[in-house]
Protein backbone atom coordinates (compact mmCIF):
# COMPACT_ATOMS: atom_id res chain seq x y z
CA UNK A 1 0.00 0.00 0.00
CA UNK A 2 2.77 2.38 1.06
CA UNK A 3 4.77 1.48 -2.04
CA UNK A 4 1.73 2.13 -4.23
CA UNK A 5 1.12 5.50 -2.58
CA UNK A 6 4.71 6.64 -3.22
CA UNK A 7 4.52 5.42 -6.80
CA UNK A 8 1.27 7.32 -7.33
CA UNK A 9 2.80 10.50 -5.86
CA UNK A 10 5.84 10.13 -8.11
CA UNK A 11 3.64 9.74 -11.21
CA UNK A 12 1.60 12.83 -10.21
CA UNK A 13 4.83 14.79 -9.75
CA UNK A 14 6.12 13.64 -13.15
CA UNK A 15 2.80 14.66 -14.72
CA UNK A 16 3.08 18.14 -13.15
CA UNK A 17 6.65 18.49 -14.44
CA UNK A 18 5.49 17.42 -17.90
CA UNK A 19 2.72 20.06 -18.06
CA UNK A 20 4.95 22.81 -16.64
CA UNK A 21 7.54 21.88 -19.30
CA UNK A 22 4.83 21.95 -21.98
CA UNK A 23 3.69 25.38 -20.78
CA UNK A 24 7.26 26.73 -20.95
CA UNK A 25 7.77 25.21 -24.40
CA UNK A 26 4.56 26.77 -25.77
CA UNK A 27 5.48 30.11 -24.17
CA UNK A 28 8.92 30.00 -25.87
CA UNK A 29 7.39 29.06 -29.23
CA UNK A 30 4.67 31.74 -29.11
CA UNK A 31 7.10 34.26 -27.63
CA UNK A 32 4.38 36.71 -26.64
CA UNK A 33 3.79 37.17 -22.89
CA UNK A 34 0.33 38.70 -23.49
CA UNK A 35 -0.85 35.27 -24.69
CA UNK A 36 1.27 32.97 -22.56
CA UNK A 37 3.98 34.24 -20.23
CA UNK A 38 7.09 32.20 -19.43
CA UNK A 39 7.54 30.59 -16.03
CA UNK A 40 10.21 33.13 -15.01
CA UNK A 41 7.83 35.99 -15.80
CA UNK A 42 5.08 34.42 -13.68
CA UNK A 43 7.52 33.92 -10.79
CA UNK A 44 8.53 37.59 -11.08
CA UNK A 45 4.83 38.57 -11.09
CA UNK A 46 4.23 36.45 -7.96
CA UNK A 47 7.16 38.21 -6.25
CA UNK A 48 5.67 41.59 -7.19
CA UNK A 49 2.24 40.59 -5.85
CA UNK A 50 3.80 39.34 -2.59
CA UNK A 51 5.62 42.64 -2.15
CA UNK A 52 2.43 44.66 -2.67
CA UNK A 53 1.35 46.54 0.42
CA UNK A 54 -2.24 45.28 0.24
CA UNK A 55 -1.43 41.67 -0.67
CA UNK A 56 -2.74 40.16 2.57
CA UNK A 57 -5.75 42.47 2.57
CA UNK A 58 -6.65 41.33 -0.98
CA UNK A 59 -6.36 37.63 -0.13
CA UNK A 60 -8.18 37.99 3.18
CA UNK A 61 -11.00 40.03 1.60
CA UNK A 62 -11.69 37.28 -0.94
CA UNK A 63 -11.37 34.69 1.77
CA UNK A 64 -13.66 36.59 4.09
CA UNK A 65 -16.37 36.77 1.38
CA UNK A 66 -15.92 33.08 0.59
CA UNK A 67 -16.11 31.98 4.23
CA UNK A 68 -19.10 34.23 4.87
CA UNK A 69 -21.08 32.98 1.87
CA UNK A 70 -20.06 29.37 2.57
CA UNK A 71 -21.01 29.51 6.25
CA UNK A 72 -24.35 31.16 5.46
CA UNK A 73 -25.07 28.59 2.72
CA UNK A 74 -24.09 25.74 5.06
CA UNK A 75 -26.24 26.96 7.96
CA UNK A 76 -29.27 27.45 5.70
CA UNK A 77 -28.68 24.10 3.99
CA UNK A 78 -28.42 22.30 7.34
CA UNK A 79 -31.54 23.88 8.84
CA UNK A 80 -33.64 23.43 5.70
CA UNK A 81 -32.18 19.97 5.06
CA UNK A 82 -33.31 18.75 8.50
CA UNK A 83 -36.70 20.49 8.19
CA UNK A 84 -37.27 18.96 4.75
CA UNK A 85 -36.40 15.51 6.12
CA UNK A 86 -38.65 15.77 9.16
CA UNK A 87 -41.53 17.80 7.62
CA UNK A 88 -42.41 17.10 3.93
CA UNK A 89 -43.86 20.63 3.64
CA UNK A 90 -40.34 22.08 3.55
CA UNK A 91 -39.23 19.50 0.98
CA UNK A 92 -41.90 20.69 -1.47
CA UNK A 93 -41.32 24.35 -0.57
CA UNK A 94 -37.63 24.07 -1.38
CA UNK A 95 -38.02 22.06 -4.59
CA UNK A 96 -38.62 25.00 -7.03
CA UNK A 97 -36.10 27.28 -5.28
CA UNK A 98 -33.49 24.59 -5.44
CA UNK A 99 -34.14 23.75 -9.10
CA UNK A 100 -33.98 27.45 -9.95
CA UNK A 101 -30.75 27.92 -7.99
CA UNK A 102 -29.10 24.96 -9.73
CA UNK A 103 -30.00 25.97 -13.27
CA UNK A 104 -29.49 29.74 -13.24
CA UNK A 105 -26.16 30.67 -14.90
CA UNK A 106 -23.56 32.28 -12.64
CA UNK A 107 -23.26 35.34 -14.87
CA UNK A 108 -27.01 36.03 -14.62
CA UNK A 109 -26.67 35.94 -10.85
CA UNK A 110 -23.70 38.35 -11.02
CA UNK A 111 -25.63 40.80 -13.19
CA UNK A 112 -28.77 40.62 -11.03
CA UNK A 113 -26.72 41.00 -7.84
CA UNK A 114 -25.08 44.12 -9.30
CA UNK A 115 -28.56 45.51 -10.02
CA UNK A 116 -30.00 44.64 -6.59
CA UNK A 117 -26.99 45.02 -4.30
CA UNK A 118 -23.83 47.10 -4.26
CA UNK A 119 -20.57 45.89 -5.79
CA UNK A 120 -19.09 44.85 -2.43
CA UNK A 121 -21.99 42.52 -1.68
CA UNK A 122 -22.18 40.93 -5.15
CA UNK A 123 -19.41 38.32 -4.67
CA UNK A 124 -20.97 37.22 -1.37
CA UNK A 125 -24.49 36.96 -2.81
CA UNK A 126 -23.28 35.01 -5.85
CA UNK A 127 -21.14 32.70 -3.70
CA UNK A 128 -24.12 31.95 -1.48
CA UNK A 129 -26.56 31.44 -4.36
CA UNK A 130 -24.28 28.97 -6.13
CA UNK A 131 -23.19 27.04 -3.04
CA UNK A 132 -26.51 26.73 -1.19
CA UNK A 133 -28.37 24.40 -3.63
CA UNK A 134 -25.39 22.03 -3.81
CA UNK A 135 -25.01 21.83 -0.03
CA UNK A 136 -28.78 21.60 0.54
CA UNK A 137 -29.24 18.75 -1.91
CA UNK A 138 -26.21 16.88 -0.63
CA UNK A 139 -27.29 17.22 2.99
CA UNK A 140 -30.83 16.12 2.08
CA UNK A 141 -29.51 13.07 0.24
CA UNK A 142 -27.23 12.25 3.16
CA UNK A 143 -30.12 12.45 5.60
CA UNK A 144 -32.38 10.41 3.32
CA UNK A 145 -29.77 7.65 3.34
CA UNK A 146 -30.00 7.22 7.10
CA UNK A 147 -31.11 3.65 7.61
CA UNK A 148 -34.88 3.52 8.24
CA UNK A 149 -34.18 0.69 10.64
CA UNK A 150 -32.13 3.01 12.86
CA UNK A 151 -35.01 5.51 12.80
CA UNK A 152 -37.38 2.67 13.83
CA UNK A 153 -35.01 1.91 16.71
CA UNK A 154 -35.25 5.57 17.86
CA UNK A 155 -39.08 5.26 17.77
CA UNK A 156 -39.04 2.18 20.01
CA UNK A 157 -36.69 3.84 22.50
CA UNK A 158 -38.58 7.16 22.23
CA UNK A 159 -35.48 9.20 21.37
CA UNK A 160 -36.39 12.90 21.33
CA UNK A 161 -36.19 14.95 18.13
CA UNK A 162 -33.46 17.05 19.76
CA UNK A 163 -31.33 13.98 20.42
CA UNK A 164 -32.05 12.58 16.97
CA UNK A 165 -30.79 15.82 15.42
CA UNK A 166 -27.77 15.98 17.73
CA UNK A 167 -26.69 12.34 17.63
CA UNK A 168 -27.85 11.18 14.18
CA UNK A 169 -28.71 13.98 11.75
CA UNK A 170 -25.85 16.35 12.63
CA UNK A 171 -23.13 13.64 12.50
CA UNK A 172 -24.47 12.43 9.13
CA UNK A 173 -24.31 16.01 7.85
CA UNK A 174 -20.82 16.37 9.28
CA UNK A 175 -19.59 13.25 7.46
CA UNK A 176 -21.17 14.38 4.23
CA UNK A 177 -19.75 17.88 4.70
CA UNK A 178 -16.24 16.53 5.19
CA UNK A 179 -16.44 14.57 1.95
CA UNK A 180 -17.38 17.61 -0.12
CA UNK A 181 -15.77 20.45 1.85
CA UNK A 182 -12.80 21.06 -0.44
CA UNK A 183 -14.72 20.80 -3.70
CA UNK A 184 -17.61 23.02 -2.58
CA UNK A 185 -15.41 25.54 -0.77
CA UNK A 186 -13.20 25.79 -3.88
CA UNK A 187 -16.34 26.31 -5.97
CA UNK A 188 -17.50 29.11 -3.64
CA UNK A 189 -13.99 30.62 -3.76
CA UNK A 190 -14.01 30.55 -7.58
CA UNK A 191 -17.55 31.98 -7.73
CA UNK A 192 -16.68 34.76 -5.30
CA UNK A 193 -13.63 35.62 -7.43
CA UNK A 194 -15.87 35.66 -10.54
CA UNK A 195 -18.22 37.99 -8.68
CA UNK A 196 -15.26 40.20 -7.76
CA UNK A 197 -14.10 40.34 -11.39
CA UNK A 198 -17.43 41.88 -12.35
CA UNK A 199 -18.36 43.64 -9.13
CA UNK A 200 -14.91 45.19 -8.67
CA UNK A 201 -14.89 45.65 -4.91
CA UNK A 202 -11.89 47.67 -3.63
CA UNK A 203 -10.01 44.61 -2.36
CA UNK A 204 -10.32 41.12 -3.80
CA UNK A 205 -8.45 38.61 -5.96
CA UNK A 206 -11.08 39.02 -8.73
CA UNK A 207 -10.63 42.81 -8.76
CA UNK A 208 -6.85 42.30 -9.11
CA UNK A 209 -7.28 39.82 -11.97
CA UNK A 210 -9.53 42.32 -13.76
CA UNK A 211 -6.91 45.03 -13.19
CA UNK A 212 -4.16 42.80 -14.64
CA UNK A 213 -6.41 42.06 -17.63
CA UNK A 214 -7.01 45.78 -18.29
CA UNK A 215 -3.23 46.29 -18.18
CA UNK A 216 -2.62 43.30 -20.51
CA UNK A 217 -0.49 41.79 -17.76
CA UNK A 218 -1.12 38.06 -18.39
CA UNK A 219 1.83 37.15 -16.14
CA UNK A 220 -0.09 38.83 -13.29
CA UNK A 221 -3.20 36.77 -14.09
CA UNK A 222 -1.13 33.56 -14.14
CA UNK A 223 0.50 34.60 -10.87
CA UNK A 224 -2.91 34.95 -9.22
CA UNK A 225 -3.90 31.52 -10.59
CA UNK A 226 -0.80 30.03 -8.94
CA UNK A 227 -1.72 31.73 -5.65
CA UNK A 228 -5.29 30.35 -5.88
CA UNK A 229 -3.90 26.85 -6.53
CA UNK A 230 -1.64 27.14 -3.47
CA UNK A 231 -4.62 28.23 -1.34
CA UNK A 232 -6.69 25.25 -2.61
CA UNK A 233 -3.79 22.92 -1.81
CA UNK A 234 -3.62 24.24 1.77
CA UNK A 235 -7.39 23.71 2.09
CA UNK A 236 -7.02 20.12 0.99
CA UNK A 237 -4.38 19.47 3.65
CA UNK A 238 -6.65 21.00 6.33
CA UNK A 239 -9.53 18.85 5.10
CA UNK A 240 -7.40 15.71 5.29
CA UNK A 241 -6.42 16.47 8.89
CA UNK A 242 -10.04 17.14 9.88
CA UNK A 243 -11.22 13.94 8.20
CA UNK A 244 -8.74 11.86 10.20
CA UNK A 245 -10.14 13.36 13.40
CA UNK A 246 -13.82 13.00 12.48
CA UNK A 247 -13.70 9.46 11.10
CA UNK A 248 -11.88 8.04 14.14
CA UNK A 249 -14.84 5.67 14.80
CA UNK A 250 -14.11 3.72 11.63
CA UNK A 251 -10.72 2.61 12.93
CA UNK B 1 -49.68 -8.21 31.02
CA UNK B 2 -52.27 -9.30 28.47
CA UNK B 3 -51.87 -8.45 24.81
CA UNK B 4 -54.87 -8.97 22.61
CA UNK B 5 -54.90 -8.87 18.82
CA UNK B 6 -58.39 -8.73 17.33
CA UNK B 7 -59.63 -8.86 13.73
CA UNK B 8 -56.26 -7.82 12.35
CA UNK B 9 -56.15 -7.10 8.63
CA UNK B 10 -52.94 -6.22 6.87
CA UNK B 11 -51.97 -6.48 3.25
CA UNK B 12 -49.08 -5.30 1.08
CA UNK B 13 -50.29 -4.30 -2.38
CA UNK B 14 -52.31 -7.38 -3.47
CA UNK B 15 -50.96 -9.78 -0.90
CA UNK B 16 -52.98 -10.39 2.25
CA UNK B 17 -50.75 -11.06 5.25
CA UNK B 18 -53.37 -11.08 8.00
CA UNK B 19 -57.09 -11.57 7.48
CA UNK B 20 -59.34 -11.28 10.57
CA UNK B 21 -56.45 -12.56 12.64
CA UNK B 22 -56.82 -13.04 16.40
CA UNK B 23 -54.19 -13.91 19.00
CA UNK B 24 -53.63 -13.37 22.72
CA UNK B 25 -50.41 -13.26 24.72
CA UNK B 26 -50.90 -13.45 28.45
CA UNK B 27 -47.94 -15.24 30.01
CA UNK B 28 -44.76 -13.69 31.36
CA UNK B 29 -43.01 -16.32 29.31
CA UNK B 30 -41.10 -16.54 26.08
CA UNK B 31 -43.69 -16.81 23.32
CA UNK B 32 -41.94 -18.17 20.26
CA UNK B 33 -43.61 -17.62 16.93
CA UNK B 34 -42.38 -20.14 14.43
CA UNK B 35 -43.17 -20.51 10.76
CA UNK B 36 -41.71 -20.47 7.28
CA UNK B 37 -39.69 -17.50 6.00
CA UNK B 38 -41.85 -14.61 4.86
CA UNK B 39 -45.04 -15.89 6.47
CA UNK B 40 -45.69 -12.65 8.40
CA UNK B 41 -43.93 -13.31 11.73
CA UNK B 42 -41.79 -10.15 11.66
CA UNK B 43 -44.74 -8.11 10.36
CA UNK B 44 -46.71 -9.10 13.46
CA UNK B 45 -43.89 -7.89 15.73
CA UNK B 46 -43.72 -4.59 13.85
CA UNK B 47 -47.50 -4.21 14.15
CA UNK B 48 -47.36 -4.80 17.91
CA UNK B 49 -44.50 -2.27 18.13
CA UNK B 50 -46.45 0.29 16.10
CA UNK B 51 -43.80 0.38 13.38
CA UNK B 52 -46.15 -0.99 10.73
CA UNK B 53 -49.58 0.43 10.11
CA UNK B 54 -52.59 -1.85 9.84
CA UNK B 55 -55.67 -1.57 7.65
CA UNK B 56 -58.14 -2.82 10.25
CA UNK B 57 -58.20 -4.39 13.66
CA UNK B 58 -56.91 -3.70 17.11
CA UNK B 59 -53.87 -4.42 19.23
CA UNK B 60 -54.66 -3.72 22.86
CA UNK B 61 -52.92 -4.09 26.20
CA UNK B 62 -49.60 -2.62 25.14
CA UNK B 63 -48.21 0.84 24.43
CA UNK B 64 -44.88 2.07 23.07
CA UNK B 65 -43.49 2.76 26.53
CA UNK B 66 -44.03 -0.95 27.43
CA UNK B 67 -41.96 -2.25 24.53
CA UNK B 68 -38.30 -3.09 24.01
CA UNK B 69 -37.16 -4.57 20.74
CA UNK B 70 -34.18 -6.82 20.02
CA UNK B 71 -33.82 -6.46 16.29
CA UNK B 72 -32.38 -8.98 13.85
CA UNK B 73 -29.57 -6.52 13.06
CA UNK B 74 -27.85 -4.65 15.86
CA UNK B 75 -29.18 -1.20 14.75
CA UNK B 76 -26.36 0.51 16.61
CA UNK B 77 -25.18 3.95 15.58
CA UNK B 78 -21.73 3.51 14.10
CA UNK B 79 -20.23 6.78 15.32
CA UNK B 80 -21.32 6.34 18.94
CA UNK B 81 -19.55 4.09 21.41
CA UNK B 82 -21.41 1.19 23.03
CA UNK B 83 -22.10 3.31 26.11
CA UNK B 84 -23.19 6.32 24.06
CA UNK B 85 -25.55 4.09 22.06
CA UNK B 86 -27.17 2.84 25.25
CA UNK B 87 -27.35 6.29 26.78
CA UNK B 88 -29.13 7.61 23.71
CA UNK B 89 -31.70 4.79 23.83
CA UNK B 90 -32.28 4.93 27.59
CA UNK B 91 -32.17 8.70 28.16
CA UNK B 92 -35.96 9.01 28.25
CA UNK B 93 -36.37 6.46 31.04
CA UNK B 94 -33.81 7.61 33.58
CA UNK B 95 -32.96 10.94 35.13
CA UNK B 96 -29.74 12.46 33.80
CA UNK B 97 -28.09 12.20 37.21
CA UNK B 98 -28.50 8.40 37.33
CA UNK B 99 -28.37 7.57 33.59
CA UNK B 100 -24.61 7.00 33.55
CA UNK B 101 -24.76 4.62 36.51
CA UNK B 102 -27.78 2.77 35.11
CA UNK B 103 -26.06 2.21 31.77
CA UNK B 104 -22.94 0.91 33.55
CA UNK B 105 -25.15 -1.38 35.62
CA UNK B 106 -26.85 -2.95 32.58
CA UNK B 107 -23.50 -3.25 30.76
CA UNK B 108 -22.14 -5.20 33.74
CA UNK B 109 -25.30 -7.32 33.92
CA UNK B 110 -24.94 -8.36 30.29
CA UNK B 111 -21.18 -8.79 30.71
CA UNK B 112 -20.07 -6.18 28.21
CA UNK B 113 -18.81 -3.46 30.55
CA UNK B 114 -15.26 -3.87 29.22
CA UNK B 115 -16.28 -2.85 25.72
CA UNK B 116 -18.29 0.22 26.71
CA UNK B 117 -15.90 2.63 25.01
CA UNK B 118 -15.61 0.68 21.77
CA UNK B 119 -17.32 1.63 18.54
CA UNK B 120 -19.66 -0.94 16.91
CA UNK B 121 -17.25 -1.42 14.00
CA UNK B 122 -14.76 -2.90 16.45
CA UNK B 123 -17.23 -5.49 17.80
CA UNK B 124 -17.97 -9.04 16.69
CA UNK B 125 -21.51 -10.09 15.70
CA UNK B 126 -22.04 -11.73 19.09
CA UNK B 127 -20.92 -8.64 20.99
CA UNK B 128 -23.18 -6.40 18.92
CA UNK B 129 -26.14 -8.63 19.71
CA UNK B 130 -25.28 -8.50 23.42
CA UNK B 131 -25.40 -4.69 23.18
CA UNK B 132 -28.76 -5.04 21.40
CA UNK B 133 -30.02 -7.20 24.30
CA UNK B 134 -28.56 -4.78 26.89
CA UNK B 135 -30.45 -1.93 25.24
CA UNK B 136 -33.70 -3.91 25.39
CA UNK B 137 -33.21 -4.84 29.05
CA UNK B 138 -32.11 -1.32 29.92
CA UNK B 139 -35.52 0.06 29.02
CA UNK B 140 -37.93 -0.58 31.90
CA UNK B 141 -40.38 -2.29 29.58
CA UNK B 142 -42.93 -5.04 30.19
CA UNK B 143 -42.56 -6.68 26.80
CA UNK B 144 -39.48 -7.59 24.77
CA UNK B 145 -40.01 -8.23 21.07
CA UNK B 146 -37.27 -10.25 19.40
CA UNK B 147 -36.99 -10.69 15.66
CA UNK B 148 -34.65 -13.60 14.94
CA UNK B 149 -31.89 -11.98 17.00
CA UNK B 150 -29.67 -15.06 16.98
CA UNK B 151 -29.95 -15.78 13.27
CA UNK B 152 -26.49 -14.63 12.23
CA UNK B 153 -24.63 -16.24 15.14
CA UNK B 154 -22.81 -19.56 15.01
CA UNK B 155 -24.31 -22.51 16.88
CA UNK B 156 -22.18 -22.35 20.05
CA UNK B 157 -22.34 -18.58 20.43
CA UNK B 158 -26.08 -18.65 19.80
CA UNK B 159 -26.80 -20.94 22.76
CA UNK B 160 -24.33 -19.08 25.00
CA UNK B 161 -26.19 -15.83 24.35
CA UNK B 162 -29.59 -17.53 24.73
CA UNK B 163 -28.47 -18.85 28.15
CA UNK B 164 -27.33 -15.36 29.14
CA UNK B 165 -30.65 -13.98 27.97
CA UNK B 166 -32.61 -16.60 29.95
CA UNK B 167 -30.61 -15.73 33.07
CA UNK B 168 -31.45 -12.05 32.61
CA UNK B 169 -35.08 -12.97 32.16
CA UNK B 170 -35.04 -14.98 35.41
CA UNK B 171 -33.79 -11.90 37.24
CA UNK B 172 -36.25 -9.51 35.63
CA UNK B 173 -39.51 -11.12 34.55
CA UNK B 174 -40.88 -9.76 31.29
CA UNK B 175 -43.08 -11.05 28.54
CA UNK B 176 -41.11 -11.98 25.42
CA UNK B 177 -42.42 -12.50 21.91
CA UNK B 178 -39.68 -14.10 19.86
CA UNK B 179 -39.84 -14.75 16.15
CA UNK B 180 -37.71 -17.56 14.81
CA UNK B 181 -37.64 -20.18 12.11
CA UNK B 182 -35.43 -22.49 14.16
CA UNK B 183 -37.57 -25.01 16.05
CA UNK B 184 -34.69 -26.20 18.27
CA UNK B 185 -34.14 -22.62 19.39
CA UNK B 186 -37.86 -22.21 20.15
CA UNK B 187 -37.93 -25.47 22.17
CA UNK B 188 -34.80 -24.44 24.09
CA UNK B 189 -36.64 -21.44 25.54
CA UNK B 190 -39.27 -23.80 27.06
CA UNK B 191 -42.04 -21.24 26.73
CA UNK B 192 -45.01 -21.20 24.40
CA UNK B 193 -44.61 -22.11 20.75
CA UNK B 194 -47.09 -20.63 18.29
CA UNK B 195 -46.93 -22.12 14.81
CA UNK B 196 -47.87 -19.84 11.92
CA UNK B 197 -49.14 -21.17 8.60
CA UNK B 198 -48.73 -19.47 5.26
CA UNK B 199 -50.41 -16.22 4.17
CA UNK B 200 -52.95 -15.04 5.10
CA UNK B 201 -51.58 -16.15 8.45
CA UNK B 202 -53.43 -18.87 10.34
CA UNK B 203 -52.39 -20.31 13.65
CA UNK B 204 -51.69 -23.98 13.07
CA UNK B 205 -51.03 -24.82 16.68
CA UNK B 206 -50.02 -23.55 20.10
CA UNK B 207 -47.75 -25.74 22.24
CA UNK B 208 -46.81 -25.07 25.85
CA UNK B 209 -46.13 -28.46 27.46
CA UNK B 210 -43.62 -31.24 26.84
CA UNK B 211 -42.13 -29.30 23.99
CA UNK B 212 -39.34 -31.79 23.33
CA UNK B 213 -41.93 -34.50 22.72
CA UNK B 214 -43.96 -32.24 20.43
CA UNK B 215 -41.06 -31.61 18.03
CA UNK B 216 -42.21 -34.06 15.36
CA UNK B 217 -45.81 -32.88 15.61
CA UNK B 218 -44.69 -29.26 15.13
CA UNK B 219 -42.45 -30.19 12.21
CA UNK B 220 -45.40 -31.87 10.53
CA UNK B 221 -47.65 -28.80 10.67
CA UNK B 222 -45.09 -26.12 9.77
Amino acid sequence: MMKYSWKSKLYTLLSCIFFIGLWQLIAIVINNDIYIPRIQQVIEAIKTIFKEQNFLKIILSSFYRTILSYVFALIFAMILGVLATVYPFFKYLMQPINSFGKTIPTMVLVVLSLVWFDKDKTPFVVGFAITFPILYEGIRNGLMQIDKKVIDMTKIYEVSLKDKIKKIYLPVMKFYFMSIFVSTFSLTFKTVIAGEVHGQPKFGIGSQIQLEKVNFNTSGIFAWIVIIVIISFVLEIINKLLKEKIYRWTK
Amino acid sequence: MNISIRNLNKSYENEEIFKNFNLDFYDEKVNCIIGNSGCGKSTLLNIIAGLTEIQNGEVSGVSLSDISYVFQEDRLIEWLTVKENLKLALKKYFDNSILDGKVDEILKLVGIYDIKNKYPSALSGGMKQRVNIARAFGKPSKLILMDEPFKSLDYKLKYTIIDEFKNLLNEEKRMVILVTHDLDEAIYFQGNIIVFGNKPVQIKGIFNKDLDKCKNEILEII
